[in-house]
């Protein structure tokens, strides 16, 4: 039995071959990244670029955040659809002038073991871009 | 024929690609940034249950002492009279009811009632099981919320109840007199209590003694009631 791989870390966790397999991988249907509607969850399923465990994502744009920024007695942590900042997603490229794809980063959450991985945490340590036709 | 195949030709040349390979990798940092937001997402409920437990054990024991207060001192409000008795008795209460309107929402929002749930309806409503989780903790959120409405609502009312019960007027203290009454040396000055009014004489209790001063109708010069001895 093989040794399960260990847990990426510096430069090989956003590493570009991540992302140009799993465009491979979308093109073979191994690995399907789906939006639901439009400013809902996105999921990703199949194989990983680096571990080919299930990368098991998925993606909340919106949700419910403790607030630090006000006061005790000022508004409690009123969650807004759209009003948090999204870490990575959101960035749109036109293709030739029509259509438009948005940047959507992945995390490989595989719940297979990798050495060196932090307590409480999934996945192999790897994240790549895909890139989706916007809705 | 030929038109209708060219036609599908074009289409399919024309329809863009559902996905494409980006041009770059993700930048440095974003796998510790979508790890934890993720870690939030998974984390929410969670946050939302303990932020309720600990309003919940507080707004338990405001009531506790609220309740206490009003069982033990409550009955004092009687005895202030006009506007004020009213005002107080009406906002005291409006207040304990508030704050118990409120550690009931501290309670629906720390254990949301339980129904029976239909998958499709979840996943129709909400899109994903995970999102439908975020909207149970957005709703302890907003529960916590209307509890935090009604505590201040009730602290705002309580604070008007006190306010009426120390400003109301004191009502004349009754039963001290001041007595002053010839005796074989001269006139002398008793205050206390009237512990006793007959035809011919009266008892006066003097705040400082223990034994009743029984003082003759008949030599008395001065009589008066007094707020204070």
């Amino acid at each position: 039995m093989a040794e399960p791989l260990p847990f990426a870390q510096g430069a090989e966790v956003n590493d570009y071959r991540w992302t140009s397999g799993a465009y491979d991988l979308m093109r073979d249907g191994k690995l399907v990244v789906k939006r639901r509607s439009p400013g809902h969850s996105i999921v990703a399923t199949g194989a990983c670029p680096r571990c080919t465990h299930d990368v098991d994502y998925t993606f909340l744009p919106s949700i419910s955040l403790p607030r630090g920024d006000l006061k005790t007695l000022g508004k409690g942590p009123k969650i807004t659809k759209g009003e948090e900042e999204r870490p990575t997603h959101g960035s749109s490229q036109e293709d030739d002038g029509t259509a438009q794809y948005e940047t959507v980063p992945i995390l490989c959450r595989c719940r297979d073991d990798h050495p060196g991985r932090p307590e409480g945490d999934r996945g192999c340590g790897i994240v790549f871009n895909t890139e989706l036709l916007s809705e | 024929m030929r038109d209708c195949l060219q036609h599908r030709i074009a289409q399919r040349v024309t329809t863009p690609e559902k996905f494409k390979l980006p041009a770059e990798a993700p930048k440095t940092g974003v796998s510790s940034d979508l790890g934890a937001w993720a870690k939030l997402a998974d984390d929410a409920p969670k946050r939302a249950a303990a932020a309720a437990v600990t309003w919940r054990t507080g707004l338990a024991g405001f009531v506790t002492l609220l309740l206490s207060v009003l069982v033990l001192k409550g009955a004092d409000v009687g005895d202030i009279g006009g506007p004020y008795r009213w005002i107080a008795i009406v906002s005291l209460a409006c207040g304990a009811a508030l704050a118990i309107v409120g550690l009931w929402k501290a309670l629906s929002a720390e254990a949301p009632p339980e129904t029976t749930g239909d998958y499709d309806r979840v996943i129709g409503t909400h899109h994903s099981v995970a999102e439908y989780l975020q909207a149970v903790a957005e709703g302890s959120w907003a529960k916590l919320r209307h509890a935090r409405l009604f505590v201040g609502l009730s602290l705002a009312a309580i604070l008007v109840g006190i306010i009426a019960w120390w400003a109301a007027p004191l009502p004349p203290k009754q039963g001290k007199v001041s007595i002053t009454w010839q005796t074989s040396g001269g006139q002398r000055t008793d205050c206390g209590s009237l512990v006793a009014a007959e035809a011919r004489a009266v008892g006066l209790q003097a705040n400082d003694a223990t034994d009743v001063v029984t003082v003759k109708t008949s030599d008395i010069v001065r009589m008066k009631q007094v707020a204070i001895c």
